[in-house]
């Protein structure tokens, strides 16, 4: 995939960055946060260090997390018994690594849409650059 | 001693109400339930030495075996409390005497994280706790779960919606 306007203005802005086996730069990153799992694959994957697991946990996920999934069984029992909604982020000790936030940093994505293709939950969307596309919601209907 | 048994039974027949269903195994005998989590290696080991010494545990507390306090998830301890448990304690070796290693420190981070989780929506964290102790400690596995319904029958009931787990998968 050649590389678009946009994939060229990002890459100037990467101090040394040049492109291995990135292909398509310049890809708008969606991240649909109720369908993360948390293995942290985009954080591995990711190239420039914009996706990171974080040390905390946003407890909205497992509420909107969908039905038969394991986040969504956490959800279904933490909605019986809450007294109110979540108050904020929750800190997540050491060893507890699957129930973990995956912080994501558009200023250092190069939209190259590693994570998008190798997330096992379909949970990153990466669409085609804005310049050379249709509006995305025209995209999806 | 005869008397009230046959107007119990008749009262259990004729009576389909919900409130006369039968006790499931989840079903607390007195006003509130608590569900241990054991490792067999030594909390189970320790509560088989209680029994046999005939030391009488709270009738609140219903023990669950694990192989190890490793293999309790959040959702074991989350879905105890929303099944009807007042209260879910783990009890699990001493910190560096664990049968696989570093299980129990799983499960002590696991219980922060649920008591952080619980803080986070309003539920009182003393709700589930970690205990530990070794095989040969009978005493303090019977003081840890004193102490753990003395906790918790100081705590009002723990309130649930009404919203059926299966609701979310048939919309």
């Amino acid at each position: 995939m050649p590389l678009t306007n946009r994939g060229r203005a990002i890459l100037s802005r990467v101090p040394g960055g040049t492109l291995q086996s990135t292909v398509g730069v310049g890809c708008e990153i969606v991240r649909h946060e109720e369908l993360c799992v948390g293995c942290g694959k985009c954080a591995t994957n990711c190239p420039s260090g914009a996706s990171e697991r974080s040390e905390t946990f946003d407890v909205y996920q497992l509420l909107d997390a969908p039905a038969g999934s394991r986040r969504g069984a956490l959800g279904d029992a933490l909605r019986r018994i809450m007294k109110h909604a979540p108050d904020g982020l929750v800190e997540v000790p050491a060893r507890v690594t699957v129930l973990r936030t995956i912080a994501y940093d558009g200023e250092k994505c190069l939209g190259c849409g590693t994570c998008a293709r190798g997330c096992p939950a379909d949970a990153i969307e990466a669409r085609p650059p804005k310049a050379d596309a249709a509006p995305a919601a025209e995209m999806r209907a | 001693m005869a008397a009230p048994a046959p107007a119990a039974a008749t009262a259990a027949a004729c009576a389909a109400s919900p409130a006369a269903r039968e006790p499931g195994v989840g079903e607390p005998l007195a006003g509130r339930s608590i569900v241990a989590f054991c490792c067999r290696e030594c909390a189970y080991a320790a509560a088989d030495a209680s029994a046999n010494a005939r030391t009488s545990l709270p009738p609140t507390v219903r023990l669950v075996l694990m192989p190890c306090t490793g293999r309790v998830s959040p959702l074991h301890l989350l879905s105890a409390l929303a099944e009807g448990a007042d209260g879910v304690m783990v009890a699990g070796c001493l910190e560096g005497q664990c049968h696989y290693r570093e299980g129990n420190f799983n499960a002590i981070d696991r219980v922060a994280f649920v008591q952080r989780l619980l803080k986070s929506v309003g539920v009182a964290p003393e709700r589930c706790r970690m205990f530990t102790m070794s095989a040969g400690e009978p005493p303090k596995f019977v003081a840890a779960v004193k102490e753990m319904d003395r906790v918790i029958g100081g705590l009002p009931p723990l309130e649930r919606s009404a919203v059926p787990a299966v609701a979310r998968g048939a919309a």
